[in-house]
């Protein structure tokens, strides 16, 4: 009773003082920062731009105050000089509890007051798309859980040092490091949770979860410090440790703060969102390794069954094998990082296998003997909450599971086979997969799925068949379209929330352009069978691919905020475009596995061929500034680049940050040099049309089944030049 | 004179405050070079003028705030209670006060020096670099106007009204924040 009573008297007094009125303001209209001054999502979804920002605006903003708004009150009794009264009265102990207590009361109070301000101003700007869950989770999350963090930081430091000035000094340093140094560290970053883009038209629960993670992480580490400091609140006239050593006398208080920094530092080390990928982008031990001679791979199967509440999965796969080498063979998988392999069976049996430590392009090894015999059975059962590559770390969100979205990339869907190769029938897969009923399952590639069982739990059953070791497979609230383009149909999926926007954008239109362009200036693609190319929405993710039969379109392709963009237009869609263009290059044309040291790859041409696009649709200016400018800057800056022209000084940095800064370069090369290198060309060829006349040749070439792979020598012998000739020094 | 300077020196570096000032300082700055400047500032090297004083810009702002402290120790209230026995002392007002001047500035002297050593031992064990000689005028040109901008206007708004310290305090912060030209920033 006792100690409610000092809470409800502390509350009072906090709520009083005109400081925490004035924090609190300040906190509530934090938000408006993240309209203007400070937006660290910078996709152009409309969540983006007016929910996470503002949030993490407030939140960052919000923290400060309050952590500043901590120190002053607990000074506020020695600055007074009653603290030796207020000491006789009440336990340093117990008024320090009720302090932290009133002032995350005051800080709730305030978070409720912002959410209930900006609920209004948030769903007038984020129109149609605005959904309340998304608007409590942000503000719950990116902002509401920093409030607590300045608190117990800076209580903690006031608690420590028993200065208001040395306080704010450690609280000013804790706060600057996470808004810079470590801004792009998603563990680090307490303050602005590392959250570039929020999807208008999915859910975004997987990067709710690893902010949610990160804060809770924090919260641990910050609670244990708070009460390490809290236990060394002077008492009985004695210094820090002497009134720690009378404060520890209950051993479950020094216990309790152990065990938080213990939980706190385990859940740091074994965070489940990001793997422990190789940084080396370089790196391809995964793809070199030897194939089996007398073993073939005859098909394969996968039984796969999301949890959509959890965002993980468990799954089973079958491989089928004829071993006629008459000698054991140790097969190689690769399985997604966070995924748990439970049990794996060879002809019904149990064997032993192992997983490796070693992860390369989000993928671990795991390794299985394949007796010898003429027909083995491989099964293998797994489950868990799939990791996403580290080198994408900041931009999280890729991975998503949930009963509005679902995007599952090879090792993702089934293990992956490295090292046995197929019959003469390829690798003939079939994938079954069970989902709540409203989502419709899209397979990556030219097979169609198609529902074998409905459950009475409202699930479905989805069956597809396809060729290949691997496979993607999205699934969500999609709306499909059909479009004709030249002769054939593209079907174009994308989310029921989206449609407003792609009918006013005329995106059934941008794609018939681009495909017309293509047929136009290099020939029409070839179909395997139907004669039929999907394009598919995915969430955003800031890039895209494509396959044979299918191309991906970015959400942030088509939003509301382009609509008003009178520089492109209503339909920007470049990431389309670019994954459109390369149905022509690289899946129309083959390329070889880019060497190293060389800018040729399949990039060069499809990224050519976008600003030629680009340049048609949106006017000879904005292709300058967009693509021609951007890519001479990249260039210029890679070749500018201390470690580029000092690579002795590379070799000094320890390896990991070697890694780091190559794998930051390694993109210009491809996707800048090579097409200023083909710009360079076309010049010299005698101009666009020129280009194109060549283009069409490379593109309808007779292509050796030996060599199908077009190289920059044909690029060059194309054009009539040689490699000096293309030099931008 | 120099007596009430060791003593004033004594007062503001012999303390908890200090102490904990110089191991922030120290923490922060190791993050800056291993995160930041070690990937080197517009195409130069991690140990060029620009690099460094790149690196020594983002140090400002805890050096300004370090500077104000110090005069907070001439400013507070206990310190005006004092003032009525210290200025019945025989020494000339206006000399006192610079030497107090003096004393801060040689407690943000030490600071930045820890700073700069910081960034010697740094430069040293990654890159074996050891030619000091062509940064000492750049540090001296980043940190010297503004950390002696700091302390005069500091003492100033100080004897004005001692709250303005702690406003003037957040001055570097307003002007990250503010999308102002490069001349105004810090």
């Amino acid at each position: 009773m006792k100690t409610i009573r000092l809470f409800r008297l502390e509350l009072r007094r906090l709520l009083q003082s005109r400081l925490t009125w004035l924090a609190a303001g300040l906190t509530a209209l934090s938000p408006a920062l993240g309209l203007s001054l400070y937006k660290t999502a910078d996709a152009s979804t409309m969540l983006s731009m007016y929910l996470a920002n503002p949030a993490i605006a407030g939140g960052a903003a919000g923290g400060i105050l309050f952590g500043l708004l901590t120190i002053f009150e607990l000074d506020r009794a020695s600055r007074s000089r009653v603290d030796v009264l207020l000491d006789a009265a009440v336990s340093p102990l117990c008024m320090a509890l009720q302090r932290l207590m009133a002032l995350f009361a005051g800080a709730f109070f305030t978070l409720g007051l912002t959410m209930l301000l900006w609920l209004p101003v948030s769903w007038r700007l984020i129109g149609a798309v605005f959904g309340a869950a998304d608007y409590l989770l942000a503000y719950l999350l990116l902002m509401g859980l920093a409030l607590p963090l300045g608190i117990l930081s800076s209580a903690a430091a006031y608690q420590f040092t028993r200065r208001a000035d040395l306080s704010l000094i450690l609280f000013a340093a804790f706060a600057a490091l996470s808004l810079t140094v470590w801004a792009d560290n998603w563990q680090l970053c307490w303050l602005n949770p590392c959250v570039w883009a929020l999807s208008d038209d999915f859910s975004n629960f997987r990067i709710f979860r690893s902010v949610a993670y990160m804060r809770l992480t924090w919260l641990a580490a910050l609670f244990g410090i708070w009460i390490l400091s809290w236990l060394c609140i002077r008492q009985y006239g004695k210094g820090i440790l002497g009134s720690l050593r009378r404060s520890a006398r209950r051993a479950c208080r020094p216990a309790a703060a152990l065990l938080l920094l213990a939980v706190s530092g385990t859940a740091y080390a074994a965070q489940p969102f990001v793997d422990r990928s190789n940084l080396d982008e370089t790196a391809m031990s995964f793809y070199e390794m030897p194939y089996a001679e007398g073993i073939v791979c005859t098909g394969r199967s996968a039984w796969v069954f999301p949890d959509v509440k959890a965002g993980s999965l468990s799954g089973r796969a079958a491989y089928e094998f004829q071993n006629t080498s008459g000698q054991d063979w140790e097969a190689a998988f690769g399985v997604t990082p966070g995924y748990a392999i439970t049990k794996v069976q060879v002809n019904g049996e149990k064997v032993p296998f192992s997983v490796s430590d070693y992860q390369e392009y989000n993928e671990a090894m795991l390794r299985v003997s394949i007796p010898a015999g003429e027909q083995v059975e491989l099964t293998m059962e797994y489950a868990g909450f799939p990791k996403e590559n580290r080198m994408m770390s900041t931009m999280q969100g890729r991975a998503e599971i949930s009963g509005a979205y679902l995007c599952l990339e090879n090792a993702a869907l089934s293990p992956r086979l490295l090292n046995v190769l197929p019959d003469e029938n390829g690798y003939p897969a079939a994938v079954e997969i069970t989902l709540p009923a409203s989502m419709l399952v899209i397979p990556f590639g030219s097979s169609d799925a198609r529902v074998t069982v409905e459950h009475e739990d409202g699930t479905r059953t989805w069956r597809y068949e396809e060729n290949g070791t691997g496979g993607i497979l999205y699934a969500g609230d999609y709306v499909r379209e059909e479009i004709e383009a030249d002769g054939f149909t593209i079907e174009f999926y994308y989310g029921r929330r989206h449609q407003a926007v792609m009918e006013a954008a005329g995106a059934a239109d941008a794609v018939k352009a681009v495909v017309e362009y293509c047929t136009e200036h290099y020939g029409r693609l070839s179909f395997g069978s139907g004669g039929k190319l999907k394009l598919i929405q995915s969430r955003v993710s800031g890039g895209g691919y494509a396959t044979d039969g299918a191309s991906l379109l970015d959400e942030a392709d088509f939003t509301a905020a382009n609509l008003s963009n009178t520089d492109k237009g209503a339909g920007a869609g470049e990431v389309m475009i670019h994954e459109l263009v390369h149905q022509w290059w690289g899946l129309g044309n083959m390329f070889d596995v880019p060497e190293p040291d060389s800018p040729w790859s399949a990039e060069g041409l499809t990224v050519y061929t976008t600003y030629r696009i680009a340049k048609e649709l949106y006017g000879e200016a904005y292709a300058q500034e967009h693509y021609v400018d951007q890519w001479q800057q990249a260039v210029d800056d890679y070749y500018l680049n201390f470690y580029v022209r000092n690579p002795e000084y590379l070799e000094m940095l320890p390896e990991e940050k070697q890694l780091e800064i190559t794998g930051s370069l390694t993109y210009v090369r491809q996707y800048c040099e090579m097409p200023l290198k083909i710009l360079k060309a076309e010049a010299l060829a005698g101009g666009e049309e020129a280009m194109d006349q060549i283009l069409k040749g490379l593109f309808n070439r007779e292509i050796d089944p030996m060599n199908p792979y077009l190289t920059y020598q044909d690029f060059l012998d194309a054009c009539g030049l040689t490699k000096e000739d293309l030099s931008l020094a | 004179m120099r007596k009430i300077f060791g003593y004033e020196c004594k007062r503001l570096l012999c303390n908890r405050f200090f102490a904990g000032l110089l191991l922030a300082l120290l923490f922060y700055g190791w993050q800056v070079l291993n995160r930041v400047t070690i990937l080197g500032v517009s195409h130069t090297a991690p140990f060029s003028s620009w690099s460094f004083c790149d690196y020594l810009r983002r140090m400002l702002p805890l050096l300004w705030i370090g500077a104000l402290f110090f005069l907070t120790f001439f400013t507070s209230r206990a310190e005006r209670r004092r003032a009525v026995l210290t200025s019945a002392a025989p020494v000339n007002p206006f000399v006192y006060g610079l030497v107090r001047c003096c004393a801060a500035l040689a407690g943000t002297v030490l600071l930045t020096l820890a700073v700069l050593l910081l960034a010697a031992v740094f430069y040293g064990r990654m890159f074996h670099w050891y030619g000091w000689d062509t940064l000492l005028i750049p540090a001296f040109l980043t940190l010297g106007p503004p950390l002696v901008f700091a302390l005069g206007s500091g003492w100033l708004l100080g004897r004005l009204r001692p709250w303005l310290l702690y406003l003037w305090m957040l001055l570097p912060f307003l002007l990250m924040a503010l999308p102002l030209p490069g001349w105004l920033e810090l």
